[in-house]
């Protein structure tokens, strides 16, 4: 995995944003191909998951030591959540999911063949799984009790931006969303998914989210130049930094820090309080396309590219 | 929205850079850099040949499309450049309830990044594809000029954002602000949105002929003419692979661009894409003129009014140690809604332009994003928004600093290859009988009439000239007549659509606006789109126009001497006459439905370019009036006439020497006992002796029955003249709708009255056929 001299105006918003955390590699592995999912139960229980065009892959930190996990037969898997050591879910492309129950993975039908690009909840019988084609169709929203599955129409008054998929689904206690292609902010409330807005400038995708509280809410996105929203508990609005590329990562453990990750490599934060956002010393020059932690102290990133030679990279990040 | 604060870009340099030019830059429009490595020059060309390769649908064409190259839409004056308003595309999108716009996309092929496309060449049906209900927001996009972009990708990211002032604080009233793309100040597109030249290129291509294309390799990269491997902005350019795979294919998100048209992907090799995206790296900034007084005055008044407020004269260029002198400062700035169109790309709202580098201006109309300004003149006075005071200034100069300050315009760069059309200044006659040539040698004063109208011919005529009325297939003759030279025939990008309703018993209905659907048109926000009842699409592919004087002369007795509508002589073959306006026999056109090469050209005025024409006594085609808002009739008949005497001295198509005379000699012979000649009659007598031209003339059922198609004047659904033949080694693709890229599959395409023939054909030995083939090659 290489390390390549990204821009002078990163290189400038380094040296002005005064950066508290270190970003390196956390493993080297090529084989894994490119990595798109990371979630942990526990800083010594992390779980990261990519893949090629040939099938999946899975990589498991125990103990400080990452290890490769034969995968069942899915393609790739791009994301990954769970609810401890021995529960964890994982979907991919080609409507894939998989689920570890602490000795073995196994493969769960699921009633599509779309590619599926994010999972979460917030119990094992309460599970969202999201999806779609990106160029055709509509998206994907499915949720999992545990044993079916039912599928939610995201059509008409649901997709009032004609999207084509839904990208990720996060949310805590009784607040849940989903966000997805060309801005589309999807909430459930009282059992029903009803359609948000986004506020104006939501003029790309929405890629992920992540949160502290159902009230501080950020997600990120932009295919070329960046897209950031923040929830406040009442409305969503969006900012549009120039000069930061498009993000696909995004991890909050403080109100004040939100740590994003995006296009070629780009990693920073983002302070929702003060819509401060600050570029860090990049550890990669592929696309970041998650991070999560288990403490701000320590976060994890991966990212990668989903063709040619499929290159992954596993980072962290470490304050001092 | 609320912007981000940019908290770290303050730290730019002062002002505009006012230090030497960079040197070793100039050349011709079209021309490379000087200096080249004979390995640079080498690939310099290999690109040129990509950027005019014709792509067919064996090669990865469609399915949908809107050209069939890349020089289709950057050919004026030369490779490289721009291109005639009939060259504009659509772009299209819908605008959400926040009032957020996107380009528009569809499950189908009609609509992919925004770009409306107008072909589809498909399997089951030629048509134009369908586009979304949603779009509420469609504009006009003309070529961009690809002269000198290498050097712009070279200037220095500080060098524009130095230039940036988004809160007006100077107080002049212009505001620029950069666009980005992925992080990286943009440069390239009407909006800036793009900053990378491989990915200018991958995505017209894409977009516009449905050309697939993988990114190109990091090595390939690394070798660019600009170096786009890694590091700094070129890690910007690297990136652009993923960018347009996200954005252009997402089922395959990160980078390769594939369709689904049954060839394999990609369909050009990084190999010719390498070559392609270097022709555009190397080619030269325009070399101004040596200044004059008048335009050194000229350049004082394009100052003093304040022009260079965004028409910075020069960006500089570490890598070229000095300006690169574009006239541009590559900032977006708000243009009011004088040119507004709605279109927002990344950071560029609907009303932001990107200033447009003005090298080479004089050369490259029509102006402004959507050509509506065929002139400087019209494209000065177009301006709004921040740029109001300086047009307002500019009317307020004496008419002689006005000219001095065109003057300086066009001192630009290319004015010495600047014309009507795309036939250069002093271009020379082809010799008597070749392609393009008279058909006979011509006296001086005959000589200056082919000249004056091959240049009527070739001229391009501007919106403000009343071209398009309000709708329009070509802005020029020339537009859809130059394969291979002037006078020719056109690629599938020029077809003409022709569209039909249908009754509820299944009948042909003509739509009220007529038969032909329109490529395009003067109305703004108008994609130009079908009824939703239009059941019926068919394509017409251009056919050349040599000889069509000799076809014009030929006695009506002789055509009618071959006709048997009856089939009396039980052959299976029924030649009709086509009968037109007035009891006149049709003898021009795929369906014979107009009768004279005078005819001819008035009514191409009217169909083709939407321009209204003066009456003439008892002649019925071409409108007197139609609807725009200029006045008619807005050709004058000079200009007709100059047109009809050009093609009616224009040479027949020469024939082409046969590889093997002996084996052409036998196709000749099976050309005529399998039964083509008895459609294909290879000669019919004309005042000065026979006419070669392979026709009868006569309407023939041609096609399956049942096919769906279109009625004109004596002609049914199924109904053809008997296309004439001479000129086919050099006018591919063939039949009427274009779709048979061989001869061997024009052959096939018969049916109908010729199944008889085509089957004879089919039933040749391989020896047989190929002398057939071999025959009509030399046509």
């Amino acid at each position: 995995m290489s390390h390549r001299a990204l821009a002078p105006l990163l290189s400038l918003l380094v040296a002005c944003g005064g950066a508290a955390g270190s970003w390196s590699e956390a493993f080297d592995d090529p084989g894994a191909g490119s990595l798109s999912g990371v979630w942990g139960s526990a800083d010594d229980d992390v779980w990261v998951v990519g893949g090629t065009d040939a099938g999946a892959s899975l990589r498991h930190l125990v103990d400080g030591t990452w290890t490769t996990v034969d995968p069942p037969d899915v393609a790739l898997l791009v994301w990954v959540h769970g609810f401890g050591r021995d529960d964890v879910w994982a979907v991919g492309r080609a409507g894939g999911m998989v689920h570890y129950d602490g000795s073995g993975w196994s493969v769960i039908d699921t009633p599509t063949d779309e590619d599926l690009w994010g999972v979460f909840g917030t119990a094992p019988d309460d599970l969202w799984i999201v999806g779609g084609a990106i160029d055709r169709g509509d998206p994907v929203l499915l949720h999992f009790d545990g044993s079916a599955f039912e599928t939610v129409e995201v059509t008409g008054d649901l997709n009032p931006r004609q999207a084509r998929a839904l990208f990720k689904v996060w949310g805590t206690g009784d607040t849940l969303f989903a966000v997805g292609q060309r801005g589309l902010i999807l909430q459930l409330q009282g059992g029903a998914w009803k359609a948000v807005s986004p506020g104006q400038g939501a003029t790309d995708d929405w890629v992920s989210l992540w949160g502290t509280s159902a009230d501080h809410v950020v997600a990120v996105g932009g295919r070329s130049n960046a897209q950031v929203g923040v929830w406040d508990g009442s409305a969503w609005r969006t900012l549009q930094p120039a000069g930061v590329p498009g993000l696909n990562a995004v991890w909050i453990g403080r109100e004040t820090q939100a740590v994003v990750g995006g296009l070629g490599g780009w990693v920073g934060t983002f302070d929702p309080t003060t819509d401060t956002i600050l570029a860090e010393a990049p550890a990669t020059d592929v696309d970041v396309h998650a991070a999560w932690a288990a403490t701000p102290a320590h976060v994890f990133a991966v990212g990668g590219s989903f063709s040619g030679a499929y290159a992954g990279a596993a980072l962290e990040r470490l304050e001092p | 929205m609320r912007p981000l604060p940019l908290l770290l870009l303050a730290a730019c340099g002062p002002g505009p850079y006012t230090g030497p030019p960079a040197e070793g830059i100039h050349g011709e429009l079209g021309a490379p850099l000087p200096g080249l490595t004979d390995e640079e020059a080498a690939t310099f060309a290999r690109g040129h040949d990509v950027a005019i390769r014709r792509f067919t649908p064996s090669q990865g064409l469609g399915p949908a499309f809107n050209v069939t190259f890349c020089a289709a839409c950057h050919e004026k004056p030369v490779t490289g450049g721009a291109a005639g308003t009939y060259r504009n595309f659509f772009l299209a999108g819908s605008t959400t309830p926040e009032g957020d716009f996107f380009l528009g996309e569809a499950d189908g092929f009609g609509v992919v990044s925004g770009v409306v496309r107008l072909y589809y060449d498909g399997t089951e049906d030629s048509r134009r594809p369908a586009v979304p209900d949603d779009l509420d927001v469609v504009a006009q996009r003309n070529a961009i000029p690809f002269f000198g972009v290498g050097l712009l990708a070279e200037v220095d990211e500080d060098a524009i954002l130095a230039l940036e002032d988004p809160d007006d604080r100077d107080g002049d009233g212009i505001s620029g602000r950069a666009n980005y793309d992925r992080g990286f100040v943009g440069r390239f597109g009407m909006k800036s949105q793009t900053v990378s030249i491989e990915g200018f290129i991958r995505g017209p291509l894409f977009n516009h002929a449905g050309i697939t294309s993988d990114p190109l390799t990091d090595a390939q990269r690394a070798r660019l003419p600009v170096d786009s491997s890694g590091g700094g902005e070129a890690t910007a350019l690297r990136w652009l692979g993923t960018a347009l795979g996200r954005v252009a294919q997402a089922a395959a998100p990160d980078g390769p661009l594939t369709d689904d048209d049954g060839v394999a992907d990609p369909e050009l090799s990084t190999d010719d894409l390498f070559d392609l995206v270097s022709f555009a790296m190397l080619t030269a900034a325009p070399r101004p003129d040596e200044p004059t007084a008048q335009t050194e005055d000229g350049r004082a008044a394009f100052a003093e009014i304040g022009c260079t407020g965004c028409h910075v004269p020069m960006l500089y260029s570490s890598a070229r140690q000095g300006g690169i002198p574009a006239y541009t400062d590559l900032l977006l700035h708000d243009m009011g809604p004088e040119l507004a169109d709605g279109i927002a790309m990344k950071l560029a709202t609907g009303s932001e332009f990107r200033t447009q580098p003005l090298w080479g201006v004089g050369a490259t109309a029509p102006y402004l994003h959507d050509g509506r300004a065929g002139t400087l003149e019209e494209a000065i006075a177009a301006h709004g928004g921040e740029a109001s005071h300086a047009r307002d200034a500019w009317h307020d100069l004496s008419p002689d600093r006005q000219q001095a300050l065109l003057a300086f315009l066009r001192s630009l760069g290319g004015a010495s290859q600047a014309s009507d059309g795309l036939v250069p200044p002093g271009a020379p006659l082809p010799p008597p009988g070749a392609l393009g040539g008279p058909v006979s040698p011509l006296d001086a004063a005959a000589e200056a009439r082919f000249l004056a109208g091959r240049a009527a011919f070739d001229r391009e005529h501007a919106l403000a000239s009343g071209v398009g009325g309000p709708r329009f297939n070509g802005d020029s003759c020339r537009a859809c007549h130059f394969e291979p030279v002037l006078g020719g025939a056109g690629p599938r990008g020029v077809d003409v659509i022709r569209h039909a309703l249908r009754s509820p018993d299944g009948r042909f209905v003509a739509p009220a606006v007529g038969t032909v659907l329109h490529r395009t048109t003067r109305l703004h926000g108008s994609a130009n789109l079908p009824q939703r009842e239009t059941a019926t699409f068919e394509l017409r592919q251009t056919p050349h126009l040599f000889g069509l004087g000799l076809i014009d002369a030929l006695p009506e007795a002789t055509i009618l001497a071959g006709a048997d509508p009856d089939d009396l002589d039980g052959d299976g073959i029924a030649g009709r006459p086509s009968w037109t306006d007035g009891g006149r026999l049709g003898r021009f056109g795929w369906k014979a439905q107009v009768p004279d090469l005078h005819e001819f050209v008035r009514d191409a005025f009217h169909v083709e370019l939407g321009l209204t024409l003066p009456h003439e006594p008892g002649r019925t085609f071409g409108f007197l009036q139609d609807d725009d808002d200029v006045a008619d009739p807005e050709a004058p008949l000079e200009e007709v006439l100059l047109v009809r005497d050009y093609l009616a001295a224009l040479a027949p198509p020469p024939r082409q020497p046969a590889a093997v005379p002996e084996q052409a000699e036998r196709g000749e012979a099976l050309f005529g006992e399998v039964g083509c000649a008895a459609c294909h009659t290879p000669a019919l007598e004309g005042p000065d002796g026979p006419v070669p031209l392979y026709s009868d003339l006569l309407l023939h059922t041609v096609l399956p029955e049942g096919t769906p198609g279109i009625e004109d004047a004596s002609a049914g659904e199924r109904d053809f003249r008997t296309a004439p033949l001479w000129g086919i080694a050099v006018t591919a693709p063939y039949l009427h709708d274009g779709r048979a890229e061989t001869l061997a599959d024009a052959i096939e395409g018969h049916d109908g009255e010729a199944a008889t023939a085509r089957d004879a054909v089919r039933a040749l030995p391989e020896a047989d056929r190929d002398a057939l083939l071999a025959f009509l090659g030399t046509l």
